[in-house]
Order: structure tokens, then C-alpha cells, then sequence
């Protein structure tokens, strides 16, 4: 099991990278969600050739449960799209999202051959992931002004961060730890959105 | 049973009552500050790995509860801080219903100082960034109330503390595991860097205190206070451990001079925007950053009374926070303008809430007979033989913050036009001159205060050499 996931360990890269540019470019709340089940999925499967696969499902239920938290929040506010960023706010252009995104990418490519983080045991493959994943991320979170796409920055740096700390620390209270975290940051995000929502929600009901 | 899960227990059992009680803020109050201030009893003075009788019951309560391999533990080394923290938290939540500061004020806070203790308890002690940033997420809840919620702050604060938290634990994995020593100097720098900007985030060195500048201005001040509070000290904190657990990074000379150089920074900057700020809640936050770089001077001196004076600033400025942020609150509650005209002749007609505020900046900036003051003294005389010019600057940092008060009392001493106020409760007149009588207290005997220092650094052993 452990050869197959080495073996398509590219794929799952690839995956993270696609399901981060999506999360940064679609303002759809399906594909939204949808690119970032992907995403924990991909994480998984990198953090599975460090950890085990147990260690990994863990991680991806606790994703999931991340998915299902957004998906939730943002089907309960159909009056308000909390995804899409306002007029005024500059990621509302999209030729600049994806300008942004291909200068992160063509960054991440070139850090990633570097082997910037240093960490002994871990893999090219588990470099170019995450620091895919945490470059996408910090850009979400810095550039949007959404509280669940900022959140949802915030996870995909985390994410990215869990691909390279698997292949150093292996303790469960650590993984534990951080899969709380996720979840908090999801919740943390759907409180946010439903505050920020609530004002326009009263303002179409009267 | 043991200590450590007896204060989880307790604590979520407030908690809970915290959230029922959420709409009654009096009985909410009253119920959070009491279970406090029993916790600080409880770490304080409890027999811990002592057999002793309770209602004829023998019991021994252990220091230690193992969790998924690690450990909680309940230790001599942080009792003191430990029980401070939940003091502060019971002095702040039993004031808590006069300010208003949001239905989820005494739970949020409950969670956030529980969080802080347990990072406080766990070992190893690198963890103890992952619980740092469970109680940011709990602070969302104290920064964002429903009507009042400041969503900018709140994605600042949680994007901060993650990256804080990412930096300390790969820090506090590369330490150990990788062998990082002074003869190490590429590893040495590389984990020196990523420490740096971890506890800049947890200390709110610029321009990590953003959200803060946000918060400050739009949630309520007094839950802030709360959340600003706990968090900048259990970095502190957090940071002498980190000086205590490793010898080479406390004995790097140019570590102590790269310390002195962030606070010397923080005193000019925060003295500049302290004076220039057009709101006081956000003239406050560059105080804040004033009294933060005083702190790391006091670090810097790299001996025993610059460790004692860092904490026991770091101990006053809590109260100092808290009797502004009570001050304040009261005097916001009429309205919603924060910016200095909305502040004009308050003084005249709230006397008892502007003078609270007004003595919590004062100690805040370390001005004389106030709570601020004899740590910034005893910096002084500590920095006056091996660093004169840097003894200057505590002096100068004390003027310019002692400035901005200035600049404050003469905008509520200023004549504004009739204005409808409501009048005080008794209770509201008797926590605001409680906080007053605290500050000045403190100011003029030190002494009450320092003995709790002196403990809390007693677990700090490395640190006492």
C-alpha cells in the first residue's frame, strides 16, 4: 500500500495545487466546497506516505467534518453570497486572481527545487505539496475580506503545514491537536460569515 | 483525581453555566468570577501529591494527567502563574456585567483563560502553541459579539496566531530533534528567526498587533482587554521558558542586544502614535506597545531582576488594562463614536468611569503612584550602570505615554454641550473605585505584588542562575 501511495504521490501534488488554485479563482460555493473536500483529500494521501494510513483517515474525516461545517454555513445564506468578494474589493477582479495565482505557483515551483524547508525525511513530492498548499493559502487569507474564504486560507495553510510537520513528528496528541484546530477555524469562520451575513439577511426579510 | 483535571472540569462546568446564564449578565458574573477566583485558589494553596482529608474522605491529589502521551501537569514551576491568571480572570469577569461586553463574554473568556492554562500545564511545552491557538479561536467569540463584532480583528487574530503556532512548533521540534547549538550557527539563526516571529505574534510586536487596532476600536474594549491580557502574558511567559529550557539561546549575546533593539523600537513608535491617535482605545494599543518594549528592555538585561521585572510588568499591566477597559466601557456605553470629540467633557459628567480610564493609562504608562511605575523604576536603576542611554528611554517612554494622558484628561476635562447620561448603579461606582483604589494601591506598595513574581519565576530555574 505504502509503494502505490509513493508511486502516485505526483497526482496527489498536482491535486493540491489544482484544488488551491481553484479555492483562490471560483467564487461558486459547490465548487468551493467540492475543491476543498479534494484538497484534504490530496493532503491525506501526502501525509499517508509519512504517517500511515490511519493517521491520515483521521485527518481527512476531520476534513470533511471541515467541508460539511462550510457547506453548511453557506447553504443557510442563500440570501447573502459570502463567497463572492463585494465590488470594491480587489480580488473581485478575476484576471487579478489568476495573475496572483500563477505568480504563486511559478514561486511554490521554484522553492519547492530548492528544498527550502530543510526538514530531514521529507520528500520532494511532500515539499512541492506543501508548499503549495501554504502559499495558496496565505494568499486567500491575505488578499479576501470574506471571513470563510480568509478561513478557508487559513486551512489550506494549515494543511500544507501538516503535509511537512507528518514527516517530522509522528506524536497523536500533536495531529490531534491540529485536527481541533481545523475544526475550530471552521467554526470560528461560520460564526464570522453568519454575523457578517446577518444584517443584509434582516434587511431582505423587512 | 488530579489537579490538572479537576481545573478542566471546573472549567468547563462554568463554562456551561456561562452559556445558560448567557442572557443574565449580573448572575452570569457572578457565577464566571466565582469559579475563577476558586480555580486560583485551588492552584494556589491546594495540597497537590499530599495525602489530606476532605469531609472525612482521604484524598491525594496528583500534580500530573497524561493525554495521548503528553502530559498536564499542575507543578510548583507554574502554580503562581497559573493562579495568577485565574485572578485576574475572576477580577475581570466580577466587573465584567458593569462594562456589557456581549452575552459571550464570561463563557469565551472562561474557555480562552482555560486554554492558557492548560498551555501553561502541558509538556512538553512546545505544545503548549497549539492551545495558544485554541484560545484565539475562543477569543472570536469575545471580539465579535453579535452587534458588535469586529470581523476584520477576528480573520487578523486567527491568521496570526495559526502562523505563530506553525513557527513554534517546527521551532520546537528543530530544537531538540535537530541538535540546533551554538556551534550550529545556520540552524541556530534559521530557529531564532522562526521563534522571532512566532512570539511576535503572541507579544503583539508591530505589525502583528493590527487586529488589535481593529478590535480595540469596534467590539467592546473591555473584552478585549480580557483577551489582549491573557494572551500577551502567557507569551511572555511562554518566551522565558524558551530562554530557561535552552542555554545557548539565553547566553547569545546578540539575541539580548536584537531584544533590546525591538524594545527600544517599540517605546519610540508607541510613544509617537500613543500622542497621535485620534481615539483613545487605539492611542491605548500604542501604550500598550509602549509598555511591551519597556518589558523586553527589562528582558534584555538578561539576569534575574530583569526576569522579575518583565513578569511583574507584565502583571500590572493586566490590571492596568483592566480598570481602563472597565473605565472606558462605561463610558462608551451612551454611545458609539469612539474618536475624541465623543469623549469631550465626560470627565465632567462621569467623573468615577473617566478617572478609572484615565488611571488604568496612567498605569499604563508607568507614571508615578500607579501600578506601572516601580517595575519602570527598577528597570532604571537596574539599566542606569551597563546602559545609561537605554535608561533614557524608559524615562522618555514614561514622558511621551505620560503625554497622551495629558492629552486625554484635557479632552474630558473639555466644556461639550448638555448631554442626556444615565447615572451610576452603587455596584458600577464600587468595582470602578475598586480598580481605581488597585491601581494606586499597587503603586505605592509594590511589595503586594512582587512576592507573586518572585514565585513565578521560582519554576524558571535556569533563569535564576
Amino acid at each position: 500500500m505504502s509503494a502505490v501511495l509513493t508511486a502516485y504521490a505526483p497526482w496527489a501534488v498536482a491535486s493540491a495545487a489544482i484544488t488551491g488554485v481553484m479555492l483562490v479563482v471560483l467564487d461558486d460555493r459547490r465548487w468551493l466546497t467540492i475543491a476543498l473536500v479534494a484538497q484534504y483529500l490530496a493532503a491525506g494521501w501526502l501525509v499517508a506516505d509519512a504517517l500511515g494510513l490511519a493517521v491520515a483517515g483521521a485527518q481527512i474525516l476531520g476534513g470533511l467534518l471541515v467541508a460539511i461545517i462550510v457547506w453548511l454555513t453557506w447553504r443557510n445564506l442563500e440570501a447573502a453570497d459570502q463567497a463572492v468578494p463585494r465590488a470594491n474589493d480587489l480580488m473581485a477582479l478575476r484576471s487579478f486572481r489568476w495573475v496572483v495565482v500563477l505568480l504563486v505557483l511559478f514561486a511554490g515551483w521554484g522553492l519547492g527545487r530548492r528544498d527550502w524547508m530543510g526538514l530531514p525525511g521529507l520528500t520532494s513530492t511532500a515539499v512541492f505539496g506543501a508548499t503549495f498548499l501554504m502559499l495558496l493559502g496565505l494568499v486567500q487569507a491575505s488578499l479576501y475580506r470574506a471571513p470563510m474564504r480568509v478561513v478557508i486560507g487559513v486551512l489550506s495553510l494549515l494543511s500544507g503545514f501538516g503535509i511537512a510537520y507528518a514527516a517530522v513528528e509522528s506524536s497523536l496528541a500533536v495531529i490531534a491537536l491540529l485536527i481541533i484546530v481545523h475544526l475550530g477555524l471552521a467554526l470560528a469562520g461560520s460564526y464570522l460569515t453568519i454575523l457578517q451575513a446577518a444584517p443584509s439577511e434582516r434587511g431582505v426579510e423587512g | 483525581m488530579s489537579a490538572p483535571v479537576i481545573i478542566s472540569l471546573v472549567t468547563l462546568m462554568v463554562f456551561g453555566l456561562g452559556i445558560v446564564l448567557r442572557h443574565r449578565p449580573l448572575a452570569s458574573s457572578v457565577v464566571t468570577a466565582s469559579g475563577a477566583m476558586a480555580l486560583a485558589l485551588f492552584a494556589l494553596r491546594a495540597p497537590i501529591d499530599q495525602p489530606t482529608e476532605i469531609f472525612g474522605i482521604a484524598v491525594k491529589i496528583g500534580d500530573s494527567f497524561q493525554v495521548l502521551g503528553r502530559s498536564l501537569t499542575l507543578s510548583a514551576g507554574n502554580r503562581a502563574v497559573v493562579g495568577f491568571l485565574f485572578v485576574v480572570a475572576g477580577f475581570v469577569f466580577g466587573a465584567g456585567w458593569a462594562a456589557r461586553p456581549g452575552a459571550y463574554f464570561f463563557p469565551a473568556g472562561m474557555v480562552v483563560v482555560g486554554a492558557v492554562v492548560a498551555a501553561l500545564m502541558i509538556s512538553p511545552f512546545l505544545y503548549a502553541a497549539a492551545f495558544l491557538e485554541i484560545a484565539a479561536l475562543a477569543g472570536v467569540l469575545l471580539i465579535a459579539p453579535p452587534g458588535r463584532a469586529s470581523i476584520r480583528g477576528s480573520e487578523r487574530l486567527l491568521l496570526f496566531y495559526t502562523l505563530a503556532m506553525l513557527a513554534i512548533l517546527v521551532t520546537g521540534w528543530m530544537l531538540p530533534s535537530v541538535g540546533v547549538t551554538r556551534a550550529t550557527p545556520e540552524l541556530a539563526a534559521r530557529a531564532i528567526r522562526l521563534l522571532a516571529l512566532g512570539f511576535a505574534v503572541l507579544i503583539l510586536v508591530p505589525p502583528f498587533h493590527i487586529w488589535l487596532l481593529d478590535a480595540i476600536e469596534e467590539s467592546s474594549p473591555y473584552a478585549v482587554v480580557l483577551l489582549v491580557g491573557v494572551l500577551q502574558s502567557a507569551g511572555l511567559f511562554f518566551m522565558l521558558r524558551f530562554l530557561d529550557n535552552y542555554e545557548w539561546l539565553r547566553t547569545d549575546l546578540g539575541l539580548m542586544a536584537d531584544i533590546r533593539l525591538v524594545g527600544a523600537a517599540l517605546i519610540v513608535i508607541g510613544g509617537l502614535f500613543a500622542l497621535a491617535e485620534r481615539s483613545m482605545a487605539r492611542s491605548v494599543v500604542y501604550v500598550l506597545m509602549g509598555d511591551l518594549g519597556v518589558t523586553l528592555l527589562a528582558v534584555s538585561i538578561n539576569t534575574p531582576v530583569g526576569y522579575q521585572l518583565a513578569l511583574g510588568l507584565s502583571a500590572v499591566r493586566v490590571i492596568g488594562l483592566a480598570v481602563w477597559g472597565l473605565g472606558i466601557s462605561v463610558l462608551q456605553r451612551e454611545q458609539s463614536d469612539r474618536k475624541t470629540a465623543a469623549l469631550e467633557g465626560r470627565g465632567l459628567d462621569t467623573p468615577i468611569a473617566s478617572a478609572a480610564a484615565l488611571v488604568g493609562l496612567a498605569s499604563l504608562s508607568g507614571l508615578p503612584m500607579t501600578a506601572g511605575f516601580p517595575a519602570r523604576w527598577g528597570l532604571m536603576a537596574a539599566l542606569a550602570g551597563q546602559a545609561p542611554g537605554v535608561a533614557l528611554l524608559v524615562i522618555a517612554s514614561v514622558m511621551a505615554e505620560g503625554l497622551a494622558c495629558v492629552k486625554w484628561l484635557r479632552v474630558l476635562l473639555s466644556p461639550a454641550g448638555p448631554r442626556p447620561t444615565r447615572g451610576h448603579s452603587r455596584a458600577e461606582y464600587a468595582f470602578l473605585g475598586l480598580g481605581i483604589s488597585l491601581v494606586l494601591s499597587l503603586g505605592l506598595f509594590p511589595q503586594l505584588v512582587f512576592p507573586w513574581v518572585v514565585q513565578a519565576l521560582s519554576g524558571l530555574k535556569n533563569l535564576l542562575l
